[in-house]
This record gives C-alpha cells, sequence and structure tokens, in this order.
C-alpha cells in the first residue's frame, strides 16, 4: 500500500490504476477457484442422484416394476431384468422394523439425558459428562457391530431364552446407544439457550425443576429437540454395519425381533456381491439405493422445515393433529369440568407443594435412571470389548502382516490394515480438505446470500444425510465399474472423501464465523480487497479451528466400513502389505478387519483377531479426538492471550 | 460533582455505616433527629430485623437494615446504581440465593414470619410474594397458559375456575379487552406493555399478599409506564407493593413512602412527600435533585 500513503488522492484520482486492477483480478481469480470447489458439492449430489438413475432406468420406466419393488416381498432377482422377482417390501419393513424401536429407546434415552443434564443437575457436572457422550458418538459403527454380534446377542439369549439374541431386537438396542448422543448434544443445546431471565422469572414463581421444564424450557426449545429426533431416525434407518452383522440378510417379513431380515442398507451391501454388471440384479440395486436417498433426503428436508418453522409443514401438521388436539382438548375440558373449584388457600398450596416436591424428585430420578442406564449400559459394553480385546494383543499384533500362510500358524496382525487404513484417509483428506475448506471459505466470506451460494449449501447438507453405504455405491458405480477401477485406494478414499466434505465444510464455516471480524473490516478499511483482507487477515487465526476439524473429520471416517466394502477392500489376502497401485489393487482397512474376521474367519481366531483390532481402531479414535481437544485448547490459550473469544 | 462526604468510593456497607454515623450531624439540614416510620404490628407487612446480606466472601452488601414497610402501600426504593436496591428486593422473596451463594445475619420477616427460619419453604414464600422484572418475561406459552401457570402448578383444575381467573385477573390489568380475542395466541406477539401487564396478571393470579417490582417499568415506553403506574396505583388497594425504581418523578407520582439506599445502607426512609419536599440529608437531596447517580 506503500503508493498511497506518499500522497493523498484528489477526488479525481479516484480511479483503478494497472496496480489495482490487477489486485481486483487476482480476487476475482481467487473467488472463482473457491466458487469451483463449491459448486464440486453440487456436482456430487447431482452425479449421486444420476448415478442411481442411470443404472435403475430399466426399472424406472416401468410402472408396473416399480410397483413390484415397492409392495411385493417376493425378491427373487434374476439377470435378466425381465425374469426374476424384485420386491422390496421386506427390505423396507426390515428398515423401518429395526428402526422404529431404535428411535423410540433413542428417544427416551436422549430426551432424558438431555433434560437430566440440562435441568436437573448443575452445570458443572454437564461439563464433565459431555465429552463422555462425544466419545459415545464418536465410537465407529463396526465395533457398535461387533458388540451387538457378541455381547448384546448374549444378554438378549440370557435374558429371553432364544437360541441366538441376534436380531431385530439387538440392532435396535445397538442403534439406539449409536444415536442417542445426537439427540443429547442438540437438545441440550436448545434447552440450555432457554434465556437465564426466563428460568429466574419462573424460579421466583417458585416454580420447581420439573415445571420450569414443562412450561419455560421446553416449549422452548422443543422445535430443535423434534429435530433432533427426526435426525438420529435418519441416521438410524441409513446404517449398514450393524444390521449387516446381526440381522441374518434374509428376505423375509414378520414380527420376530429374534428372527432375521434384511434393510435397505444391509441389501445393498450384500446383494452386490454376486450380481453381474448391467443384469437386473445388478440394476435394482441402485434403486434400493434410490429410495434410501429419497429417505434420506426426506428426513433431512422435515427436520430442516422444524427448525426453520416452515409454514407449510405446521399447516400440515396442524391439519393432521388438529383432530386429536381438538379430541384431547375435549376429553381434558370434559375433565376438567368435573374437577371442583377449591379456594387457592395457604392450605392447599402448603399440600401442593409436597405433592409438587414429589413429582420434580420422581421425573429427575426417571431421567436420572434414564441417563445412569444409558452410560451404564455402553459402559458395560465398552468394559467387556476391553476385557476381551486385549487379550492377546501386544506390540507384534501391530507389525504383523497376515497371510494366509501365517494363518495357519496362528500369527496374525493389523499391520496391512494400519497401511490400507492409513492410506485411504490419506487419499480421502488430499481429495476433501481443499475443495471443502475452499467452500468453506467461499461460503463464509464471499457469498453472503446468493442462490448459487443456497444451492451448495443445501448440496452440503444432503451429502451429509447420503447414507455411507450409496456413498459406496456412487463411487462404486460412477469409477470402479464404469472406468474399470475396481477396488483400490483411490475409490475408497474418494468414498471417504465425500463423506468429508460436509463435515469440514461446516467446521471451517463454523471456525470462520467464530473468528473476530474485526482485522479484516481494518484491512477493507485501508483499501485492500475483501480477498486480501480475509487471506492475511482472517484466515491465519482461523487456521488452528480448521485444523481440528480436519482432525475430527479423519476420526470420523477412520472407522467407515460400509462405502469400502463396496470400493476398496480385499476379501482375500494380498501379498503384499503396501498397495502397488492405487486402483484395481484392494486393501484391507482397520474396521474392513474387525467386521470381515469377526464374521468370516470361522475358528476362534477370527474373533480375537476382530476384537483385538477393534482396541487398536478404539485407540486411535481416542487418540485423534484427544489431539483435536488439544488444538481446540492451543487455540483458546492463543485468543485468550489476545483477549478474544 | 462530588458527594459531598468525600468518603473514599470503595467502602463496604459495613464501613459506609461507620463513616457515616460519624459525619452524621454535619450531613442534616438541620432538622430535628430522623426516625424511620413504624407501624401497628397488623399493618407491617414485612420487616427487617439487624438485616444483613452478603454474596459469597465478599463484604456485606447490605447491613444492619432494620425497618418496616406497611400493608397496601406502595414503597420505593431509590439510589444510585450498585447501592444495593435488587438485593434488598431479592432478599424479600430469597431469590439472592438463586442467583449465587449468600450468607445472611439477622431477621426478614414478612406477614410475622422469619423467612430465613429453617422450616420456610421457598416455593411457598415465592407463592406469598410475586415478582415482577424490568424486562417482561412471560414464558414461550400461549397468553391464557401464561396466566394460569401459577394457578395451575397448585393444582386448580377445574376449566371454569381457571376461565374466571384468568378473566378477573386480566381485567385487573387492564389487559382483558385488548386479548379477549386471543387469549390462545402466543404471549410473544404482544407488545412490550402488554407483556409487563401480562406478567403483572400471572403474578396475581396466585393471590400473592406482596408484589416486587424491580425498574418494573423502565424498559417500557412513556404511555405503557402510564399504565403500569397507574395499575399499581390501583392494585395497592390489595397489595402491598415494594417496587425499585431510578425514575425520581415516578417515585413521587406513585409511592407513599420512599426508601433511599446508598451503599447497602437505608440512609433516609420517610412518606414520600416529605422526603422529597424536605430531604433530611444533604446526600438524599443531592440524589433525589439528580447532582449525582
Ligand atoms: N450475584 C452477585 N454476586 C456478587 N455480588 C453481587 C451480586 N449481585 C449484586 N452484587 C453486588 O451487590 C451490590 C448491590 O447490587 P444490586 O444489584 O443490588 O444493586 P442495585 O442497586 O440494584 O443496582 P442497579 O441500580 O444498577 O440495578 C453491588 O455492589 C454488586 O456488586
Ligand atoms: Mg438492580
Amino acid at each position: 500500500m506503500e503508493h498511497v500513503t506518499s500522497e493523498v488522492k484528489k477526488a479525481s484520482q479516484i480511479t483503478s490504476t494497472d496496480e489495482e486492477l490487477h489486485r481486483r483480478f487476482i480476487e476475482r481469480f481467487a473467488i472463482v477457484i473457491l466458487l469451483t470447489c463449491g459448486t464440486l458439492s453440487i456436482a456430487v449430489l447431482t452425479a449421486t442422484i444420476l448415478i442411481m438413475v442411470y443404472y435403475g432406468w430399466p426399472f424406472l420406466i416401468n410402472i408396473s416394476r416399480m410397483i413390484e419393488v415397492l409392495t411385493s416381498p417376493d425378491w427373487f432377482p434374476s439377470d435378466n431384468i425381465n425374469e426374476g422377482k424384485y420386491g422390496a417390501l421386506a427390505m423396507i419393513w426390515g428398515s423401518f422394523f429395526v428402526g422404529i424401536p431404535a428411535i423410540i429407546f433413542s428417544i427416551l434415552l436422549g430426551v432424558s439425558t438431555a433434560v437430566f443434564l440440562s435441568e436437573f443437575v448443575p452445570e458443572r457436572i454437564t461439563r464433565i459428562i459431555q465429552p463422555v457422550l462425544e466419545f459415545i458418538a464418536a465410537i465407529p459403527s463396526v465395533i457398535f457391530g461387533l458388540i451387538t454380534f457378541i455381547y448384546i446377542s448374549q444378554m438378549l439369549k440370557v435374558i429371553f431364552n432364544v437360541p441366538n439374541g441376534r436380531g431385530p431386537l439387538a440392532a435396535s438396542i445397538a442403534l439406539a446407544l449409536m444415536s442417542f448422543p445426537i439427540i443429547v448434544s442438540i437438545s441440550i443445546d436448545a434447552l440450555k439457550s432457554t434465556p437465564n431471565d426466563l428460568r429466574v422469572a419462573a424460579k421466583a414463581f417458585g416454580a420447581t425443576r420439573w415445571e420450569i421444564f414443562t412450561n419455560v424450557s421446553f416449549p422452548h426449545a422443543k422445535l430443535s429437540i423434534f429435530a433432533s429426533i427426526v435426525l438420529a431416525f435418519g441416521r438410524i434407518l441409513g446404517e449398514t454395519m450393524v444390521v449387516l452383522m446381526v440381522l441374518g440378510n434374509s428376505p423375509v417379513i414378520h414380527f420376530d425381533f429374534f428372527g432375521s431380515g434384511y434393510t435397505l442398507t444391509s441389501a445393498i451391501a450384500v446383494e452386490i456381491g454376486d450380481a453381474r454388471f448391467g443384469s437386473g440384479e445388478f440394476r435394482i440395486i441402485f434403486i434400493l439405493a434410490l429410495i434410501l436417498l429419497a429417505i434420506s433426503f426426506i428426513v433431512m428436508g422435515i427436520s430442516n422445515m422444524i427448525i426453520t418453522q416452515n409454514p407449510y409443514l405446521f399447516k400440515l401438521m396442524e391439519t393432521i393433529f388438529v383432530p386429536v388436539g381438538f379430541i384431547f382438548s375435549q376429553v381434558n375440558n370434559f375433565f376438567q369440568r368435573f374437577a371442583n373449584e377449591v379456594e387457592l388457600t395457604p392450605e392447599l398450596i402448603k399440600r401442593r407443594i409436597i405433592i409438587r416436591k414429589a413429582r420434580d424428585y420422581a421425573f429427575g430420578g426417571f431421567f436420572s435412571l434414564l441417563f445412569l442406564a444409558a452410560v451404564f449400559i455402553v459402559g458395560y459394553f465398552l468394559w467387556l470389548l476391553l476385557r476381551d480385546g486385549f487379550v492377546g494383543l501386544s506390540f507384534r499384533f501391530i507389525i504383523t502382516f497376515p497371510t494366509a500362510a501365517s494363518i495357519r500358524n496362528g500369527q496374525y496382525g493389523v499391520y496391512s490394515a494400519i497401511i490400507g487404513s492409513v492410506a485411504l484417509v490419506g487419499v480421502a483428506a488430499l481429495i476433501s480438505f481443499p475443495i471443502s475448506t475452499a467452500t468453506g471459505i467461499y461460503l463464509s466470506e464471499f457469498a453472503k446470500q446468493n442462490r448459487v451460494a443456497n444451492i451448495i449449501r443445501v448440496s452440503i447438507m444432503n451429502i451429509s444425510s447420503i447414507p455411507s453405504i450409496v456413498v459406496g455405491l456412487f463411487v462404486y458405480g460412477a469409477f470402479s465399474v464404469a472406468l474399470n477401477w475396481q477396488r483400490g485406494i483411490l475409490p475408497g478414499g474418494l468414498a471417504l472423501g465425500i463423506m468429508m466434505i460436509p463435515i469440514i465444510t461446516t467446521n471451517t464455516i463454523e471456525a470462520l464465523r467464530t473468528t473476530p471480524d474485526t482485522h479484516r473490516i481494518s484491512a477493507l478499511a485501508l483499501g485492500m480487497t475483501n480477498w486480501e483482507a480475509v487471506r492475511h487477515h482472517k484466515l491465519p487465526y482461523a487456521i488452528p479451528s480448521i485444523i481440528t476439524g480436519y482432525i475430527l473429520a479423519i476420526a470420523r471416517v477412520i472407522g467407515e466400513t460400509a462405502p469400502l466394502l463396496l470400493t476398496a477392500v480385499a476379501f482375500t489376502f494380498s501379498r503384499s502389505p503396501y498397495p502397488s497401485g492405487i486402483i484395481q489393487n484392494p486393501i484391507r482397512a482397520m474396521p474392513f478387519e474387525v467386521f470381515y474376521n469377526l464374521l468370516f474367519t470361522t475358528n476362534q481366531l477370527g474373533v480375537q483377531w476382530a476384537l483385538n483390532t477393534s482396541i487398536v481402531l478404539i485407540a486411535l479414535v481416542i487418540l485423534l479426538n484427544i489431539m483435536a481437544y488439544f488444538a481446540r485448547k492451543v487455540i483458546r490459550a492463543k485468543y485468550a492471550y489476545h483477549g478474544q473469544l | 460533582m462530588s458527594n459531598q462526604l468525600n468518603l473514599p468510593k470503595s467502602l463496604s456497607a459495613k464501613e459506609f455505616a461507620e463513616e457515616f454515623s460519624k459525619m452524621r450531624k454535619e450531613q442534616t439540614r438541620g432538622l430535628e433527629e430522623l426516625k424511620f416510620p413504624t407501624f401497628p404490628s397488623q399493618d407491617v407487612a414485612i420487616e427487617f430485623k439487624n438485616f444483613s446480606l452478603s454474596y459469597g466472601e465478599a463484604p456485606e452488601s447490605l447491613y444492619n437494615l432494620s425497618l418496616q414497610i406497611p400493608r397496601n402501600k406502595i414503597t420505593a426504593i431509590i439510589g444510585p446504581s450498585g447501592c444495593g436496591k435488587s438485593t434488598f428486593l431479592r432478599s424479600i422473596n430469597r431469590m439472592n440465593e438463586e442467583i449465587s451463594p449468600v450468607k445472611i445475619a439477622g431477621e426478614l420477616l414478612v406477614e410475622g414470619k422469619n423467612v430465613y427460619s429453617p422450616d420456610v419453604d421457598v416455593l411457598q414464600l415465592r407463592t406469598q410474594v410475586g415478582m415482577i422484572f424490568q424486562k417482561p418475561q412471560p414464558f414461550p406459552l400461549s397468553i391464557y397458559n401464561n396466566v394460569i401457570f401459577g394457578p395451575k402448578i397448585h393444582g386448580i383444575k377445574s376449566k371454569a375456575q381457571l376461565d374466571e381467573i384468568v378473566q378477573k385477573t386480566l381485567k385487573d390489568v387492564g389487559l382483558w379487552e385488548e386479548v379477549e380475542q386471543r387469549l390462545n395466541d402466543h404471549a410473544y406477539g404482544l407488545s412490550g406493555g402488554q407483556q409487563q401487564r401480562l406478567c403483572i396478571a400471572r403474578a396475581l393470579a396466585v393471590n400473592p399478599a406482596i408484589l416486587l417490582g424491580d425498574e418494573p417499568a423502565s424498559a417500557l415506553d412513556p404511555q405503557s409506564t402510564y399504565q403500569i403506574e397507574d395499575l399499581f396505583l390501583k392494585l395497592k388497594e390489595k397489595y402491598t407493593i415494594v417496587i425499585v425504581t431510578h425514575n425520581m418523578q415516578q417515585a413521587a407520582r406513585i409511592s407513599d413512602y420512599c426508601i433511599f439506599m446508598y451503599s447497602g445502607n437505608i440512609i433516609e426512609y420517610r412518606k414520600t412527600d416529605e422526603m422529597f419536599e424536605n430531604p433530611h440529608f444533604r446526600l438524599t437531596e443531592n440524589y433525589i435533585s439528580g447532582r449525582y447517580g
């Protein structure tokens, strides 16, 4: 800026110089690049839908076939699309037969925990417990699958005296344990955001904690609580590994909580295995994925409409609930008519206080019990896992590269799986870090409210709702099959990278939002372009937070299994732990090692191998979360020094 | 302009009391000894007896207060910011302890009963003593449900009776005509002044004996302020009212008695018109004439 400091410009001189034109050009160029990265998200979402439509097309144009898919329970897919039966009702049934009990358990545990932590205990205790819940939420689904396969089913077997405890009930319990932290974290935030003045006003009224909850904080937070429940339901319906491992995977419809079953997600994972490219069996899988996609988008849309108080949704709910509400209020009025008129005397108030306090403790006790049950159940199963998982675990396990020959000698290990996971995550990071960070910067700094930005935002939200198995199927259809990449770290990393996009983008936006804007504004006032101001006076301060987001995103996808089944992993032993290429070179990965050995390595060796691998995987996830925690701490310290944040 | 006391600013309530007692003579404007008003025992609604309060480990915020507040009158509390007005008010319904841990000495009697004695139930106390805040605080419920909040938690279930309570209290606060047609609308749809009157109705619905107001009109426009003042004048027939205000005209307009607080002490407590016409201490005179504060 030296050229302006020496002499003040006169009004007639306030026109662009070549140098300024150049800087403007640089800014344009930067924005175009950021925007291009942003539009990639739109492309990913569109391509996902298009791939499903493309392969499923022969079904989509055949109305009678589509009706059969949605209404018939007969599932005999065939090579030729004109032959065979393609009824997917059993899978749809299975998804909901597992999903509905799961969401009910999840609501019980999640809402109780949230209410207990935000209304009944001091802030201090909440702050200790929240990281525990975050940890539960970070446990990879394949580990929940293993816990269900071994421990939950064992417990149910004993309790209900059934031959083996596997089946829809076991899966529901596991899915509830996986999803309730979502409800807790969103609901706590919403309940805690109730203005403190309102709580004080209610206390000045002599209201108990329960009364404050029902009259003040619940009405304040209810929309977010409902939205969190809807989101958790979406997560449950999109989950693959648990159902794949404990449902037995056969397309039947029944009410048996210990019978076998099939869901949309597990059907995709299983059926793709022996489907010939282009066959009817191959195409119907993409139709299943389309159904799943539709469900996920609807769920996402509903939760979004709840949060934004969409008038159409509320109209609709009203028309649905008006009769219910009417009946309810009539019944209520009916009984109220018989209620005696009572004088509000000090005696009455005194008597009521005993009842009110009893009710307060009763509800507090109820919520705390459910909360303790949730933590205890998860804790108990994790303890079992640790107890069994450390058996035979040594450093040797980590550095052993298992081969068919070594297995026969009882030597197994996780070396190749670690190499595979690191390679996959590395590819995913290379692909998604730059794109998502650029998208986040664009959305937060350069595109406050324009149409393209809104489409990008919606796309990212929807990508986050796509079940991971569908992400895998997209990469499989678009690259592994169409480009003949087959399985390898490139397609596998691509799938994981897609899953990272929403995590990193939202985190980057959040990081920039919480970064002080004052330096950027001052820089603008000095005549810098917005690009220069952001680049030099905002981004540097946000980088530690952005990096925290990277670490968390890695922790989230390193345990992902479902997409890898279609895109990356080898079901046999390879000759070297190091992949010799990035495509057509299937690898092993840690979560896959858990899944595969537990189910397909038939002797006791397999179970132990899976258990040992789980410990290593959990340790890695914990390590990543601790790193993220300290990264965040460093930021706090840094800003505390400047008196900000 | 200085407060003519030449006291160091950072005195605790206790230190201030000691300093002030030394210069009591020179502070008086040449009148006979000032006595706080006393009332026959059946007319006393609230009584402080050597009452002190401190937050946590800090020095006293209220020091050794002794006074009687009369029934069915409006008593105003005035004084500079931070002198302890809100603390004074909140100690009557024990809301201080909801904000932070407090230490108490002496007694505070409401209707003859020490509210700090161990057998007192704060839930019951707060039913007897209603409170209105500076910013209107309607709950996120309908207008109707806001009013019946108190009666309902006390177990009144009869629809007819609840309807009657709603109608009666809303009429008492002069809101009935304005909201009769939309009782089931959300309370947040009301204007600030209407919300504040709704909060008063909500407090009245449980038949309290005492109403406390912490600057209840200071967040409102002049028209609404005027309505609220009018309302208090009407309500004092049935309730004992204690309000904190920063507005001298308001104190003069509506209160019967006036308490002037300074640094956790009560400097002067008299009939309002006497105090405004002829303040006893220089300190009071300076404050009410707006020379500092
Ligand atoms: N929660 C608290 N913890 C510790 N000290 C407090 C607390 N609330 C008030 N105080 C202290 O008690 C004293 C009296 O405060 P109070 O809020 O009662 O004053 P006030 O007269 O109402 O002031 P204002 O006119 O500004 O509302 C002040 O010195 C204040 O710092
Ligand atoms: Mg105050």
